[in-house]
């Protein structure tokens, strides 16, 4: 079925929101996703993912109350939903396994 | 107070996606933006705020949301399709008359773009035609103006590089109309010939297909060819086989050294063989290099960057003063200006002109009826469709009711303009395909639409500044009538009293009254152009040219004391043909721009000195084949000639010579002595005044001087049939004159060639009146046709009244009458100041008849009688109980 897939950036996505638990929102995802992961993404690409993994179940959303630093704006924040950790798991299950798949003299030079 | 980020983009991307989403967007850019502004300051974060924004646009909620939005759109645009075409094909009568204004609107227009467009795109293709600038030498005496003309010393660029450091390089050239040139035994005549400095190359932006364009004109007996001429030489096949080889030129070896492109059609310096200026300087002594006093010589300047020629006005008269000390040099006080090299084409008002230039308000006269002929097509339009909307109440009071707003309205409006308008230029696009041949016969040009790719107007290309020009008039023609008819209510409209709003009233009748002024001035202005044109053919020039053949003289021969006799010969024979009547040998055959002498005075009064005259060397008989009468004294004979030119010292003048000189009658001029040329002369007779050229200029002071000349040309009045003397006349020549080159051509039509642009004017805006009245009168058509469809009923009940034919039609043609006799009145005045400007060109202009107005005004106002009248007679003959049954 599709949208059990995790793409590479939606991975990092679904990881970072899990690790700002409760204030994962647009701007923040991508501060840290340039600080951690050390590459640049633009803040419209991160609503994309964002919204594409909504759409597959993996994220919930929810508005903060507004904030002044935002004009007044509120914050739209994530959580990983269950079947999001799920897939984390899953991805991470098959990354271990091929890890320790891999015959010592392969990475030797 | 905070920064803040564009607005517009942020606003316009709100409209876009989803309201719900749209916030926390908007937030989380406002956040990033302000984080921008700490770290990298406002200038960037603004600038990355918009791009961030942009990038929002792949957003894909925000896809979906205005997809959904596009498709009502598109539905809706169907709508307006289908309703647009379905009332075009239902009203097919102001269908096609809209249609017609339209296409033959828009194909004068592109027709008169491209014309225009060209004569604008001159000597654009030099990469620094900005900069470029032509010297301009005008010459006074006693403070009056005697010359402003193009040609000018030698050493002026030269003079003026040293002098003023504004100028950045220059170069100097002057030409020969008629050479000859020997290659291989064969003499070729070459008619444009241009010396040229070394420079010249890198000045202008003439590419070389071989050769190098540093050395190429670097020094003596050297010359470049363009690519056709030198296919006239070396054939077809080879012509770049002649580089490096040598031909004949002023009588010495001369070596190609280059190969050039033809100049292109829109450069106004035009040549086919460019000689190196050093070899002129060798043929013609050191004088051409640096005189001071001879002058047939042509200089183009560039200014350094961002010089502008105001900036050095007063050092170029200050220069100007330095060299010429106030007439003692050369005899007339020398004043020099800058004429930018882009405005060279469109300005003929200079003397001695080099290139090829014309009359450049008959350039604007021609947009201008070109942009009158469109708006009035497009006014038919405005007043078709406010007038109509009365009969579409019905559908626009639906669209209200079923929630159509305002907005969609418009919409309704633009779609149906648009439509109109892209069907009318497909079709005059195909029109002006048709048409192109017989255009480019009537402008002499070798014009197409591809102009319209290579031009640019106000820095975008033609094509689409007139694709955003034709969306804006598109937007105004339909945004007008549709924000007057969606201000009223439904009610207003279904009840029919929306068309009678004094402000659509108003609109309708200034429309129309615009329509008819444009015509009445754009008639009266036919008539008074065609009005000139046979003043100036019909006009006595005071000189007889009727049944005058100008041969052309040899060139290859020397002057030296045999000369008289040889001419005498040859001039015998050829008067001894049967139809020839009289020949007289004369370096300037009527027609042809005189020399001057400026430093003339007469011995009698040392106060009058320093005076102006024209030259024109000619024999004894020159009076007498041209028809002058010599009104005092006696004309020039055979004795007033001399082998030694020195000790020729009689001569004839004008009579405008003898009031310049101050004599209280003619017979007191005659046995006056004048000085000039440095030795004493007597007046033996004064001649008429006449036309030596066209009627643009004035009669200026002339002086007739008995010189034989090397290169003089022939007169010959002749009676008989030229094509039967024609043979004759050039075995004489021949053998006179082996080995030289027989050309003649008809005084009569080479003087009346100076009247081209005006005969171009005249015969385009006579075309393109007559459309210009139809698309007009068609227009009031309509107007008149739905005027007459709303008082269907009132003339009815007239008739049953009692009212006869002729009452009826002043009743209804009364308001029409009133209009077109405000626009006669509006048109003879705008039509009066512009005929007026356009006549201060022609120094003798036919008499300005107030009846021209008056028949344009009357003709017209018959015109548009007969259009109402036609269908009002039509609506009138009609059973009055018909029309009462069908209400």
């Amino acid at each position: 079925m599709k949208g059990t897939q995790l793409g590479e950036l939606e991975e990092i996505v679904l990881l970072v929101v899990a690790n700002l638990y409760d204030n994962a929102y647009g701007l923040l995802i991508k501060l840290e996703i340039e600080e951690k992961c050390n590459r640049s993404i633009t803040i419209s690409t991160v609503h994309n993912v964002l919204q594409r993994l909504a759409d597959k179940g993996f994220l919930d959303s929810r508005y903060s109350d507004p904030t002044p630093e935002r004009g007044g704006k509120r914050k739209l924040l994530f959580t990983v939903t269950k079947s999001g950790q799920q897939a984390l798991e899953k991805s991470r299950d098959i990354r271990a396994t091929l890890w320790s798949g891999i015959p010592k003299v392969a990475f030797d030079k | 107070m905070n920064p803040s980020p564009p607005k517009y983009i942020t606003y316009w991307l709100s409209r876009l996606c989803e309201p719900e989403l749209w916030e926390a967007i908007e937030g989380d850019l406002y956040e990033l933006f302000l984080l921008q502004v700490h770290k990298k300051g406002l200038a960037y974060a603004r600038r990355n705020y918009f791009w961030n924004a942009i990038a929002f646009l792949r957003y894909q909620r925000l896809q979906k949301k205005s997809n959904s939005k596009t498709q009502h759109n598109m539905s809706l645009l169907k709508n307006y399709l289908k309703i647009s075409w379905r009332d075009m094909y239902k009203n097919s009568t102001f269908s096609m008359i809209n249609l017609i204004g339209l296409i033959s609107g828009m194909t004068i227009f592109l027709l008169i773009l491209q014309y225009v467009l060209f004569e604008t795109s001159f000597d654009t293709f030099h990469t620094d035609s900005g900069r470029t600038y032509r010297v301009i030498n005008d010459r006074y005496q006693n403070g009056v103006s005697v010359q402003k003309g193009m040609i000018t010393y030698p050493t002026i660029s030269r003079l003026m590089k040293q002098d003023i450091p504004e100028i950045d390089v220059h170069t100097r050239m002057t030409y020969n109309r008629r050479t000859y040139l020997q290659h291989e035994g064969e003499t070729r005549l070459i008619d444009r010939l241009l010396v040229a400095d070394e420079h010249f190359l890198s000045f202008f932006d003439f590419p070389l297909v071989m050769g190098d364009p540093k050395t190429a004109l670097d020094g003596p007996y050297e010359m470049v060819l363009t690519e056709s001429y030198a296919r006239l030489l070396a054939g077809e096949d080879d012509p770049y086989s002649l580089i490096g080889k040598s031909v004949t030129m002023y009588g010495s070896p001369t070596q190609v050294t280059a190969i050039a492109k033809d100049p292109p059609a829109n450069s106004h310096l035009q040549f086919g063989v460019l000689v190196s200026y050093k070899s002129f300087v060798a043929a013609a002594g050191e004088d051409a290099d640096n005189s001071m006093t001879w002058s047939d010589f042509y200089h183009y300047v560039k200014l350094k960057d961002g010089v502008t020629p105001n900036a050095i006005t007063d050092k170029l008269i200050e220069f100007g003063k330095r060299h010429f000390k106030e007439g003692e040099v050369s005899g007339a006080e020398e004043k020099f200006s800058l004429q930018p090299l882009l405005e060279a084409r469109l300005d003929n008002s200079l003397e001695y002109e080099i290139g090829e230039v014309t009359d450049g308000r008959v350039v604007w006269l021609m947009l201008t009826i070109g942009i009158f002929i469109l708006v009035i097509a497009w006014i038919n339009y405005i007043n078709l469709s406010t007038s109509r909307a009365i009969q579409r109440a019905k559908e626009v009071g639906i669209r209200k009711a079923i929630g159509g707003n305002r907005d969609q309205l418009i919409r309704q409006f633009v779609v149906e303009t648009a439509m109109i308008n892209t069907i009318a230029l497909v079709i005059s696009l195909l029109c002006v395909l048709l048409l192109q041949p017989h255009f480019n016969t009537l402008t002499g040009l070798q014009l197409d639409l591809g102009i319209l790719l290579t031009t640019s107007i106000m820095s975008l290309p033609s094509w689409l500044f007139l694709l955003l020009t034709l969306v804006i008039c598109i937007l105004v023609v339909a945004i007008y009538p549709s924000l007057l008819t969606s201000r009223f209510t439904t009610q207003e409209m279904l009840k029919g009293s929306y068309s009678t709003k004094s402000e659509i009233v108003w609109l309708r009748k200034a429309l129309v009254v615009f329509q008819f002024s444009v015509a009445v001035m754009l008639i009266g202005g036919v008539l008074a152009v065609n009005d000139q044109i046979n003043y100036m053919l019909n006009k006595d020039l005071g000189i007889d040219i009727n049944k005058t053949l100008i041969v052309y003289g040899p060139t290859s021969y020397n002057y030296d004391s045999t000369l008289v006799n040889s001419i005498d010969r040859y001039k015998n024979e050829l008067a001894g043909l049967s139809g020839v009547d009289r020949v007289t040998a004369t370096t300037r055959p009527a027609g042809n721009q005189m020399g001057r002498v400026f430093q003339v005075r007469t011995l009698e009064d040392p106060e009058l000195n320093n005076l102006t005259a024209n030259i024109i060397n000619a024999d004894h008989e020159y009076a007498e084949v041209f028809g002058l009468d010599i009104l005092a004294g006696r004309d020039l004979e055979i004795y007033d000639h001399n082998p030694n030119g020195n000790l020729v010292n009689t001569l004839l003048i004008n009579e405008a010579s003898a009031e310049l000189l101050g004599f209280a009658s003619l017979e007191e001029a005659v046995n006056t002595r004048l000085n000039f040329f440095g030795k004493d002369w007597t007046i033996i007779g004064v001649v008429n005044d006449f036309h030596q050229m066209s009627l643009h200029q004035k009669i200026e002071p002339l002086f007739i001087l008995p010189f034989y000349m090397s290169n003089q040309s022939f007169a010959l009045n002749i009676s008989g049939n030229p094509d039967q003397l024609l043979p004759a006349i050039r075995e004489i020549f021949l053998k006179h004159y082996p080995g030289n080159h027989f050309d003649y051509y008809f005084l009569k039509d080479r003087f009346q060639s100076n009247y081209q642009a005006e005969f171009r004017l005249a015969e385009i805006s006579q075309v393109f009146t007559l459309l210009s009245i139809l698309v007009a009168t068609l227009g009031l058509y309509g107007l008149v046709m739905i005027t007459m469809m709303r008082k269907t009923k009132e003339i009815s009940i007239r008739k049953v009244l009692g009212a006869n034919l002729q009452e009826l039609l002043f009743a209804l043609n009364k308001d029409f009458v009133i209009l077109i006799m405000i626009a006669a009145l509006i048109g003879s005045f705008a039509g009066f100041f512009t005929l007026e400007k356009w006549r201060e060109g022609f120094a003798y202009a036919a008499d300005f008849k107030v009846s021209t107005l008056i028949i344009a005004s009357t003709s017209l106002f018959f015109i548009c009688l007969l259009t109402v009248g036609f269908h009002i007679g039509k609506v009138t003959r009609n059973n009055p109980s018909e029309s009462l049954r069908n209400e």
